[in-house]
């Protein structure tokens, strides 16, 4: 018997872009004979778009990218402009980009954290039904997020496409006073995160351990966020500059995302919070690190369903960094180094909420840009996720179509993919023979 | 409803300006610059609900202008609706009862302006009028030219959003 169907899983009205994210299960019998996760991806085109324009301009276009991280965007951005003509920038200039990050961490973890993730385990079908019956609950996670933005829109003059960010630094720093006033909601915000912790850690997940290499950034002294070079679980280690020779991009038939693996290896591997935490609890704050043993994830976490777990101790880890750094900073006598353009190719890496995020651009000796190159996170992920769906989906195929669409979601939502800021729903396709 | 004086009015243009047709909100708040009252505040937003609620949270009138995909309407077609009047059963691609929510999206970036409505309905965090406009879009590619149904009706749209302004602003 063959029986095949589409399904929209979820529609809207108005929809940004509808049709981006699709899902494709094609089994035989009790085998799960291919999964394919055909994931749109917004970059091309702007590295297309990129070229031609002057070395001032990547981080204001790349941020356009992506409404929940734009931050991650214009660093990446600037941090390869900045390498290529031969700056980097440290001191209080790089605190204060550390500082606004933190706040995009915050915002975006606290919003797939109380909107998207949490309402599985507790059986509502979303974030509205959730809040419906547990208000307090999703206030919380709406105060969260608020302290986030409150950062981004102090440091980066709003929360949306920052437009304070430039290559070289800023275009104007805050006062102690204006980051001091961020402080009392930053701590009410530590103890509301550190309530997330519990709360999170108290759900019940499904069992699944994927196997994959993990890649993520190392600073070592501290949490990785908007900086480092890039060390794997396998022992690889790398600087940003040899990112396109570690990592392989290839075009695989179903999907518009290239498939990305490290060098030398068949495999998958994946980037995100789990890789950023495996690899970097030791570097974790004081608080987090407690939370983070309180909630019993140990030094690493290979369960996609836990992600909502190091989600919320990288809140914490956010927070309790941001109150470091406000507690630290001095405005700097200038808001930005003076940034000559260099006809070089500069390789800019940091660590975007859903992950590595690399960017290089050639530059002429004007500063015009010849070319650019984007690797988000999510593209990196694709092969990985399919591979955990394939496993997953393996142990789940007594399920009817409609269970294991749901149970599907569910572990995609476990990665947060950036299937395209634009995108509206997923599509699944079930092919039973 | 007209706003009082002092009642903060706005006018949020949902859409990126790199998706073609998806556009047209932030375009139509580049057109009402310079021709409605200076206390009208606009705005552009790529529609991440919880962003939406708390822009409108303490506005008194709040319109949206966000482009529409599905439906039966034709590309260019405008549409209005004010929220929360019950939607009927039109079919109006705009109906805050088109549960969002009743199916995840798989990513936070899945999240839109339904969600926004709904979420702002369940914790009161609605403006007192909140007007939503939309135009029928067809093209959602990469680029920033709009589909010909979508370039024809955009002074329209505008025009009936710079009245919906005019309207609700304290004389």
């Amino acid at each position: 018997m063959t029986h095949k169907h589409e399904r929209t899983l979820a529609t809207a009205g108005i929809a940004r872009v509808e049709g981006e994210g699709s899902l494709y299960l094609r089994l035989t019998g009790d085998q799960v004979e291919e999964v394919r996760l055909d994931i749109y991806e917004p970059p091309r085109f702007f590295e297309a778009f990129l070229r031609g324009r002057s070395y001032h301009e990547p981080p204001d276009i790349t941020a356009r990218i992506c409404g929940i991280c734009p931050v991650a965007y214009q660093t990446s951005a600037a941090i390869a402009i900045e390498a290529a003509c031969g700056v980097r920038i440290d001191g209080p200039l790089a605190d204060l980009r550390r500082l606004l990050y933190c706040g995009e961490w915050i915002a975006s973890h606290s919003l797939h954290i109380y909107l998207l993730h949490a309402p599985d385990f507790l059986g509502y079908p979303g974030g509205i039904e959730l809040a419906r019956d547990q208000r307090a609950i999703v206030e919380r996670g709406l105060a969260l997020r608020r302290a986030g933005t409150a950062i981004m829109e102090t440091i980066g003059g709003r929360a949306i496409h920052p437009v304070n960010f430039r290559i070289g630094g800023f275009y104007s720093t805050p006062t102690q006073s204006d980051l001091s006033r961020l402080v009392d909601q930053l701590q009410a915000a530590l103890e509301d995160a550190l309530e997330t912790v519990r709360w999170v850690a108290g759900f019940d997940f499904p069992e699944l351990t994927m196997e994959h290499e993990m890649l993520a950034l190392s600073q070592p002294g501290s949490y990785p966020i908007e900086n480092g070079s890039l060390v794997s679980t396998d022992g690889r280690a790398f600087g940003a500059a040899e990112f396109e020779e570690q990592v392989i991009e290839e075009q695989v038939p179903h999907s518009t995302a290239l498939h990305a693996r490290l060098a030398g290896s068949d495999s998958t591997y994946l980037t995100g919070p789990l890789a950023r935490y495996t690899l970097n609890s030791q570097w974790l704050p004081p608080r987090a690190a407690a939370a983070a043993a309180a909630a019993g994830l140990g030094d690493s976490c290979r369960n996609p369903f836990r992600s909502i777990v190091v989600r919320a101790v990288e809140v914490v880890c956010a927070i309790e960094e941001a109150i470091r750094l406000i507690g630290a900073y001095r405005q700097p006598p200038v808001p930005n180094v003076h940034i000559e353009p260099t006809a070089a190719v500069g390789h800019g890496v940091s660590e975007a909420p859903r992950g590595v995020l690399y960017h290089r651009y050639e530059l002429d000796e004007a500063g015009t840009v010849v070319s650019a190159r984007i690797i988000p996170p999510t593209s990196q992920n694709q092969a990985a996720i399919e591979r955990d769906l394939r496993q997953f989906v393996q142990v789940q195929l007594g399920l009817t179509d409609e269970q294991l669409a749901h149970q599907c979601e569910q572990a995609i939502r476990s990665y947060d993919p950036c299937i395209s800021c634009a995108t509206h729903f997923l599509d699944l396709q079930v092919d039973r023979t | 409803m007209t706003a009082r004086v002092g009642e903060h009015v706005m006018v949020i243009g949902v859409g990126s300006e790199f998706r073609r047709d998806d556009g047209a909100g932030p375009a139509v708040i580049d057109r009402l610059r310079g021709t409605v009252p200076a206390s009208i505040e606009l705005l552009c937003s790529d529609g991440e609900p919880t962003r939406l609620m708390e822009t409108w949270t303490h506005a008194a009138v709040a319109i949206v202008v966000d482009t529409v995909s599905g439906g039966d309407s034709a590309p260019g077609t405008l549409h209005r609706f004010v929220v929360p009047e019950p939607a009927g059963d039109q079919g109006n691609p705009l109906a805050p009862g088109q549960q969002q929510s009743a199916a995840a999206p798989a990513s936070s970036h899945g999240l839109g302006l339904g969600a926004a409505i709904e979420l702002s309905r369940v914790l009161s965090r609605l403006p007192a009028l909140l007007i939503l406009h939309g135009v029928q879009g067809e093209a959602f590619g990469f680029g920033q030219r709009f589909s010909p149904a979508v370039s024809a009706a955009i002074d329209d749209l505008t025009a009936r959003v710079r009245a919906d302004v005019l309207s609700v602003s304290a004389s």
